[in-house]
């Protein structure tokens, strides 16, 4: 065996070494030149990470997942990555898990606190672990639009069946309806835009002029004021008074007549109340009247009666001493 | 009746002559790891056998590897196109070559080149009675002939594996580039996408393993070489099938425990 072949066989065996250590190195992102540090993130759950997944910050790759485990109390999952160390990581740094791609693979970014605010992040126990959170991945999604396909499912088959052929042709014809009514609202507001375009013309040309009478009170008012301020005006007043009291006075003089009046009244209406209680006797017949004026032989007697009683007075008046005696004793 | 039996009686005849076969290699493996103390006899043979086993292999292995990281490429594109990321190419050839193509390729190309190696010189040892010889002169024979080379596979062909692993996805990479419309950050971001350690692990597990079955084997039926020069044809044959079935099976044993 010569030595060549011997060295040639160490050769391979440090080929092969480098190869593999170095390869694996280079593989899992980890840098032989640029210091690193590693900082832990605590979870309630961690999705589909893995360790050698990229850990990014403002979109840039900063370092690999190393190492993934469950806490001692089993509460929270924390994650170590090992990230370059001239990287100032924010006060309130967080740490997101989210798919990197449609296609399995994940990623750990490191952020401000208040660029996600709304996410419910992790409350570490120890002071160095960053909070972090883990965004559902994409099964959890399809299953919950998977869940909500099925109700849409569900619905649009009620849908189907409340639906039929004749409530489509009601909807149809309810939709004619309404084209036809609106069209017939369309036209009536356009009549009457037209008239209410006139009538505010005439609102206008009337506010017009009840502008011009309001002046030309206004000027009348004046005058009136002008009027009422003369000396004349008030003794003119004072004359009205005098006569407003006057007929007050003849009022409340009319207003005693009036009573009079009123209780002559009352007595005239019940004089004739009883006048017309005798004509309504009479016109029966009763009575020697009635019987004048419903009897026409009565009356006939009573016109024999009077022309005798004519004689008789005639008589009288001619000779009265036939009739008539006066003696004083 | 006889016509009838004769199926079980072959398929019980041929898993008896499984299980001795096997209860044999067994036994010489257990001698082996026995023989193994007297490193005195095989220390100085080691290296010529890592020289044979694992140098004189590595042509043959990184050929493999370098065809084999092309068509990966080349084919990962060809269906990645349209529907997938080509960065997948890097994966699909990183991932392939680590964790299945490199060591069994390697596995096979050595089972039929070292294997073949080995068992025709101890068969042709064994039937021209050089190993009776050596048992007569009271020198081992086990930690002369077999512990050297089952240590040399052990040690080389996970070595040998590691350099296909690396010229593979090299293949793949430069095939890529040149041949793909990718970027070289496109391939090396897939390549290092999905990358774990154990991934290497892995791949040094399987080759380890296929380097003890491959020179074991070949030791096994180059002592148990019966005949003259047909008979060293024979295992011969039977070590690179042996070989080649073990490294399979083994594979999807791997595949089974440690994935």
């Amino acid at each position: 065996m010569s030595r060549a072949k011997e060295a040639l066989v160490g050769v391979v065996i440090v080929a092969a070494v480098l190869l593999v250590t170095f390869g694996t190195l280079w593989l899992q992102g980890v840098s032989l030149r640029a210091a690193e540090t590693e900082v832990t993130a605590a979870f309630t759950s961690v999705g589909l990470i893995r360790p050698g997944n990229n850990v990014k910050y403002r979109g840039v790759r900063i370092g690999r997942i190393r190492e993934i485990e469950v806490d001692p109390q089993g509460e929270l999952v924390l994650v170590r990555a090992r990230i370059q160390d001239d990287i100032p990581l924010p006060e309130d740094a967080v740490a997101i898990l989210s798919p990197e791609s449609l296609f399995g693979d994940w990623q750990m970014e490191i952020a401000p606190r208040d660029r996600f605010p709304a996410y419910r992040y992790s409350e570490p126990r120890e002071e160095d672990h960053l909070p972090g959170y883990s965004i559902p991945d994409i099964s959890q999604l399809t299953a919950t639009a998977d869940r909500i396909s099925a109700d849409i499912e569900i619905l649009t088959e009620r849908v189907g069946i409340a639906f039929s052929e004749e409530t489509a042709r009601n909807v149809a014809s309810l939709i004619e309806n309404t084209e036809e009514v609106t069209q017939r609202l369309s036209q009536l507001i356009s009549q009457q835009a037209d008239a209410f375009v006139g009538v505010t013309g005439e609102i206008q040309e009337t506010t017009a002029e009840i502008g011009e009478a309001a002046v030309g009170l206004r000027e009348t008012l004046d005058r009136i004021n002008a009027t009422l301020a003369r000396e004349e005006v008030g003794e003119a007043l004072n004359d009205l008074l005098a006569v407003t009291s006057n007929l007050r006075a003849f009022s409340e003089g009319v207003e005693g007549t009036s009573d009079q009046f009123r209780m002559t009244a009352a007595r005239a209406d019940s004089t004739l109340m009883r006048v017309s209680s005798l004509l309504a006797t009479v016109e029966e017949g009763e009575g020697t009247l009635g019987m004048l004026f419903r009897d026409p032989g009565v009356a006939t007697e009573m016109e024999g009666a009077l022309q005798e009683l004519q004689l008789l007075l005639e008589d009288v008046r001619l000779n009265p001493r036939r009739y008539l005696r006066l003696s004083i004793f | 009746m006889q016509l009838l039996l004769k199926p079980f009686a072959l398929l019980g005849r041929g898993g008896m002559t499984l299980a001795a076969g096997v209860g044999q290699w067994g036994r010489l493996t257990a001698e082996t790891v026995q023989a193994a103390r007297h490193v005195d006899v095989w220390l100085r043979l080691l290296i010529p056998q890592m020289a044979r086993v694992g140098v004189d292999s590595v042509p043959i292995a990184l050929f493999i590897a370098l065809f084999t990281g092309i068509v990966l490429a080349l084919q990962a594109s060809y269906t990645f196109t349209g529907a997938i990321p080509l960065y997948f190419v890097g994966v699909l050839v990183g991932k392939t070559m680590m964790l299945e193509l490199g060591p069994v390729l390697t596995g096979l190309a050595l089972s039929g080149r070292v294997g073949a190696n080995i068992a025709a010189e101890i068969g042709t040892m064994r039937v021209t009675e050089q190993i009776d010889a050596l048992e007569t002169l009271a020198y081992p024979p086990i930690a002369y002939l077999v512990v050297p080379r089952v240590l040399a596979g052990i040690i080389m062909v996970p070595v040998v594996t590691a350099l296909a692993i690396g010229v593979g996805i090299v293949a793949g990479w430069i095939t890529a580039i040149q041949l793909l419309d990718m970027s070289s950050a496109d391939f090396v971001n897939g390549l290092t996408l999905f990358f774990l350690p154990f991934d290497v692990t892995f791949a040094m597990i399987k080759a380890t393993s296929f380097g003890f079955i491959i020179t074991s084997i070949g030791c096994f039926f180059g002592f148990n070489t019966q005949g003259g020069a047909e008979g060293v044809g024979h295992s011969t044959t039977r070590a690179v099938v042996v070989s080649s079935m073990a490294i399979l099976v083994l594979d999807a044993f791997w595949a089974l425990v440690l994935l």
